[in-house]
């Protein structure tokens, strides 16, 4: 009796363990994450290496993508400085049997951009995915993986070819991030075809109405449509809705804009908002350009 | 407590759950460890566009939002198969040998930057009056020059008579150090001094930076102008990224060979600074249609050395170019992790660079590129296909062929 109570007791422990080892073992095995990478953020609410901290985008409590991170970054920064907090998620989550959905906003756009264009092919150690109060993982097996390990990014109201805004002085020069959001400036930081072959969606609102003076085309009220849109070249440009004549078309996917420019490799048009609905801002909601971008990473990314 | 016939049954109860489990788990290794099998996509996959061709459908790039499960598992199958078309087109070259269509816009790099902004006194931006900024680049090295030109314009881009009435050039406050300047800079429209054309309504500045005694300064440089038309005044500026002491030189030396089937061009260079260094190069053939567009990135030690651009076989083959090829355009920096200004940058070989032998097209492999990295992307990303469609079939009743 006590033999089979101890084989019992020893089977229910190995049972105990067998399970969290299994679990584990799962989760090390292939768990995929949603990484959400914020924009400009002057307010500097977020806490940097806090990946639980959703407070730039919305209630945390929101469906965001499988396994939902936020990667927080100072938000005011220039972006060569503060970069190393994108690859320190990019480590944690994103090697080993890993995979990312990567979610970003504004001037997160130019963060995994960079991220990619400059260290993507560069030799990552594998993480365990358990990361510490600074956001930085442990090393899994000790081993490195060339670049990382990303299913496609989803750009809402992407700053990558920097906005006029910053062209005009309309931010705080104390600032620093806009100095890299001049357009010839952020256009020049990388090459933005150079996504590792990784399908970049981008999503364009065109509800902006405050600064329809300053910037040039449709804009969400902080960016125009040559940059949320992926239209490549080394400055602006003036891109529209279709209908108006004095304006060249957006088109969607990745085809050519109507007066022949061409997208950034690799990028592609999943929104342009004809119907002005969606502006740049969250409102602390998951709302404005956001809101369609989380809608489909909650249907994708599982 | 139950009985020991219980307490016995229960442990056998565990005992077989355990083998169950240990089982379960031994049969999902292999799947986790070993290569997975390609499988054909599930649903005979539209011609997905290649990213940068100019005609891709717009449903073909959109993740849409579903509302309902077989919608949604539609949704993830579509994007599953266009995020593996896209790898699949990607990875049949490496990372550094890339068809030159794919990078439109690094095709020119002497090409003259232009920006049109609204000219915007005080807090009001004119409808009417633009103020066009052109500069000719934005890095500088050394003793380089840069042209800049301003010029407003109506809406229809006649010339308006604005005037500058300030321009200064100082250390950008962003950079940190202590601040130099601000050094004055002269715009003028009298057809010299780097201005084209006399009165032509476009005011020209050089600006060297050598020149104002700032060849130890690294980082941005802002050129900040007051432009005024009538009683309205407006404050655009440029921004040039300078490097007062390059880091390296190329030494103009190009030696070629075909190694594993491609194309090298292995570029002499100086290395004054040790450390991680980006290189790109452009190809060209005979009869000018851009080719390659080349990439190298890594160490490179004091002294010299070289660095080699890749033209890799399959993209020669399949661009079908006719030879010689031509080099041109090259440029080089040192990249410092984590600080700014990132880069320090190289003097630019401008134009063609280098003229290669004559070959034959079957003297190149059209092998695709292979790697660790490109077989993860492409297991990971067949078996996202597999799985959706595996979905699609569940949610739809149906059976994907």
């Amino acid at each position: 009796m006590l033999f089979t109570h101890a084989v019992e007791k020893v089977l229910l422990g190995s049972l105990f363990s067998l399970c969290l080892v299994f679990g584990a073992t799962e989760t090390a095995h292939a768990a995929n994450y949603t990484l959400w990478i914020h924009g400009r953020n002057p307010g500097a609410t977020t806490q940097a290496g806090n990946y639980a901290d959703f407070s730039y985008w919305g209630p945390a409590s929101v469906s965001a993508g499988v396994n939902k991170k936020a990667v927080n970054w100072d938000g005011v920064g220039r972006i060569a400085d503060q970069n190393f907090r994108i690859r320190d998620a990019l480590d944690c989550f994103c090697t080993g049997p890993n995979w990312c959905y990567i979610a970003v906003h504004s001037a997160g756009d130019l963060h995994i951009g960079y991220a990619l264009a400059q260290y993507g092919r560069t030799a990552r150690p594998k993480k365990n995915a358990t990361p510490n109060a600074s956001g930085v993982c442990g090393n899994s097996d000790g081993t490195t993986q060339i670049g990382w390990n990303i299913k496609s990014v989803y750009v809402a109201s992407g700053a990558a070819g920097g906005s006029e805004l910053a062209d005009l002085g309309r931010w705080a020069v104390s600032d620093t991030l806009s100095i890299d959001l001049v357009t010839t400036t952020a256009r020049a930081m990388y090459n933005h075809n150079t996504t590792q072959g990784v399908t970049f969606f981008r999503y364009a609102g065109a509800a902006g109405t405050l600064y329809s003076a300053l910037l040039p085309g449709q804009d969400d009220e902080a960016v125009s449509y040559h940059s949320t849109g992926g239209v490549a070249g080394t400055a602006g440009g003036s891109y529209c809705n279709p209908g108006d004549w004095f304006c060249s078309d957006l088109n969607t996917g990745t085809a050519a804009c109507e007066d022949g420019a061409s997208k950034w490799s690799y990028h592609t048009l999943a929104l342009r908002d004809d119907a002005e609905a969606y502006n740049h801002y969250s409102a602390g909601s998951w709302l404005g350009i956001i809101g369609p971008v989380r809608s489909a990473i909650v249907s994708v990314a599982k | 407590m139950g009985s020991p016939a219980r307490r016995s049954a229960g442990a056998v109860t565990l005992l077989g759950l355990l083998v169950l489990l240990g089982v379960a788990y031994v049969a999902r290794r292999p799947s986790d460890v070993a290569p997975f099998a390609p499988q054909p996509a599930p649903s005979s996959p539209r011609a997905l566009a290649l990213p940068g061709s100019p005609a891709a459908p717009a449903h073909d790039t959109a993740p849409p939002v579903m509302a309902s499960d077989s919608e949604g598992a539609l949704a993830r199958l579509r994007e599953a198969q266009l995020r593996l078309a896209n790898y699949r087109a990607f990875a049949q070259y490496p990372p550094g040998s890339r068809p030159a269509a794919e990078h439109p816009d690094q095709l020119n790099p002497r090409a003259s930057v232009v920006r049109t902004l609204p000219l915007v006194a005080g807090a009001r931006a004119h409808d009417e009056v633009n103020v066009q900024l052109g500069q000719d680049r934005r890095e500088l090295v050394g003793d380089e020059i840069a042209r800049l030109w301003i010029r407003c314009e109506d809406s229809l881009g006649k010339p308006l008579p604005c005037v500058v009435d300030n321009a200064e050039i100082k250390s950008d406050p962003g950079t940190g150090g202590a601040p130099l300047g601000p050094f004055p800079v002269t715009f003028s429209d009298e057809g010299r001094d780097g201005d084209e054309r006399a009165q032509d309504g476009t005011k020209t500045a050089l600006v060297q930076p050598m020149a104002l005694g700032l060849s130890r300064y690294h980082g941005m440089l802002r050129v900040q102008i007051r432009v005024r038309l009538g009683r309205d005044l407006g404050t655009p500026f440029f921004d040039l990224l300078y490097t007062g002491s390059p880091p390296a030189r190329f030494t103009g030396r190009v030696r070629e060979s075909i190694v594993d089937g491609s194309l090298q061009l292995a570029l002499g260079i100086q290395v004054i600074r040790a450390g991680r260094y980006f290189v790109v190069g452009r190809v060209d053939d005979t009869q000018g249609k851009a080719v390659a567009y080349l990439e190298w990135s890594g160490e490179l030690a004091l002294g010299e050395g070289s660095v080699p651009l890749d033209v890799f076989g399959k993209l020669i083959r399949d661009q079908r170019p006719t030879l010689p090829l031509f080099l041109r355009d090259v440029e080089g920096y040192l990249f410092f992790e984590d600080t700014t200004p990132d880069r320090a940058h190289m003097p630019r070989l401008a134009g063609v660079v280098h003229k290669t032998a004559v070959y034959s097209l079957s003297e190149f492999s059209s092998a695709e590129w292979d790697s660790e990295q490109k077989r993860r992307y492409l297991d990971e990303f067949e078996k996202d296909v597999q799985k959706a469609s595996g979905e699609v079939a569940s949610a739809t009743g149906t059976a994907q062929p």
